[in-house]
């Protein structure tokens, strides 16, 4: 009997007659929450990004979306994390580039894990421009922002070191991409020289 | 047609088929992103880029009493591994045909509450589709619990529907503002990066400037036009949905942003199902 079949499968979506008062409370809670979620994305959605309130409200960004991507003036330039170490004798140990950006690869349309981790050089430097214009000098509050931290902590331990390397530094750098050889590389944050705690070191 | 069985038949209503399209292609994009994060231990790892010793830094209470204690270990290794392992299984569960519902019930709820808990570990390295994933997946659960009431679920996809025309309206009003995209070098700017650019069409971009402005206008016009997916008459309602699609695929294939491919395309059967002219109804 598909005709009944098919009516009981369609009214089956449908709340009974005579349905209780928490079924339509319930009902109207989610319409109240998904609503007021829809209705402050888009209030937050402002494209000049000069209305942060509501914004800065939500802490971990995990509650308003930013839906305003690559606007309104997106990123022209390669970002790139340099390492050195100072060695006893003061001198210092040729700049390393590490997290390099893969070029791309048709399999990266399926499949790149490599990209979270080449977003947070990009996520950090948009931080670090934040918390000081000019990123030239390097001052204490900085040095204990997350930003900070985040790259100090990957490259004093994911970044191989020269065996007798006694602090680590690190430079950020924009490269103009595929156009590097008519654009000169950019200095935009040197950090300070921070101890290695090598064992045995 | 193996779709056949992942998809409900004719006798469902069109809102729950919408909403197992939407569970199928978030399911699918949550497979792949775990898989992804799961190939790099590293990089969540105490000493990595996206390390939880760092990341609860930003608050007080994230470091503090018993709280603290907790998200250390679900967010320090091994800990982070094993959730993201659970996230990878419990988005198998949601995109299996049939199975139990109270399962798939436990499972979607399950993603929705680690996306928040993935984004309050550390937004470093995460991006507009861990965003569409928090929307879609918080939407999904909330409707696996109003089998009964298909206004609830109804909602559940204008919701869906609603955050997916905002997202594509409010990146091209950000752009119509830029004079960077007005006059081409936004294209031409992106695609001669390594991180989201690709040689060969930098190149052309850079040879070809009237392609570039023409390539960035199209952008935020097509984008802005989107909202109109759920008035317009079905050939510009299924054209924009296919423009949409393919600028996903593109952008995965030239730009690397291959989780939004999966994370954007699932709010799609909702649009489509709330357009006037597509839906099903």
């Amino acid at each position: 009997m598909p005709g009944i079949k098919s009516h009981a499968v369609r009214t089956a979506g449908r709340p009974a007659a005579g349905e209780g008062a928490a079924a339509i409370a319930a009902r109207y809670l989610v319409y109240g929450v998904l609503g007021t979620w829809l209705a402050v994305t888009v209030v937050c959605q402002e494209p000049t990004r000069k209305f942060k309130k509501l914004r800065n409200w939500d802490s971990t960004g995990a509650f308003i979306p930013d839906w305003r991507f690559f606007a309104p003036r997106p990123g022209m330039h390669d970002h790139h994390l340099l390492v050195r170490n100072e060695l006893p004798d003061g001198s210092y140990t040729p700049w390393q580039e590490t997290v390099e950006v893969e070029p791309r690869r048709w399999q990266h349309f399926f499949w790149y894990p490599a990209r979270r981790a080449e977003k947070v050089i990009l996520d950090a430097v948009v931080n670090l421009t934040a918390l000081q214009p000019d990123l030239k000098d390097s001052k204490e509050d900085v040095q204990v922002s997350v930003p900070y931290l985040t790259l100090l902590n990957y490259v004093t331990h994911q970044v191989p070191h020269h065996p007798d390397g006694k602090r680590v530094q690190f430079m950020l750098v924009a490269s103009a991409g595929y156009d590097d050889a008519e654009e000169e590389p950019t200095v935009l944050f040197l950090s300070g020289t921070h101890a290695l705690n090598r064992q045995g070191g | 047609m193996a779709l056949v069985d992942f998809v409900p038949g004719d006798g469902t209503l069109s809102v729950d088929k919408a909403l197992r399209e939407t569970e199928l292609l978030i399911s699918a994009g949550i497979i792949l992103s775990s898989l992804e994060a799961l190939c790099r231990p590293q990089d969540v790892d105490d000493g990595g880029l996206m390390s939880w010793r760092i990341g609860r830094t930003r608050s007080k209470a994230m470091v503090s009493g018993r709280p603290g204690e907790a998200l250390d270990k679900v967010f320090s290794a091994p800990g982070i591994h094993l959730l993201t392992s659970l996230r990878l299984t419990a988005a198998t569960v949601t995109a299996l045909p049939n199975g139990d519902r109270r399962a798939k019930a436990a499972a979607m709820t399950f993603l929705a509450v680690t996306n928040f808990l993935l984004q309050l570990r550390g937004s470093y390295g995460g991006d507009g589709s861990d965003h569409a994933n928090i929307v879609v997946c918080t939407a999904l659960a909330i409707s696996k619990f109003f089998g009964h009431d298909e206004k609830v679920r109804n909602a559940c996809t204008a919701f869906i529907a609603g955050q997916s025309v905002t997202s594509y309206f409010a990146a091209g009003l950000a752009k119509a503002i830029s004079p960077y995209w007005r006059d081409g070098r936004a294209m031409r700017g992106i695609f001669r990066t390594r991180t989201y650019g690709e040689k060969h069409v930098g190149t052309l971009l850079k040879k070809y400037p009237l392609l570039a402005k023409a390539g960035g206008w199209g952008v935020w016009v097509g984008e802005m036009l989107f909202p109109l997916v759920l008035v317009a008459p079905r050939p510009f309602a299924a054209a924009l949905i296919g423009t949409g699609t393919s600028f996903h695929a593109g952008n995965a294939a030239f730009m690397g942003l291959n989780r939004f491919l999966w994370s954007f395309s699932a709010t799609y059967p909702s649009v489509i199902h709330h357009s006037k002219h597509l839906s099903r109804r």
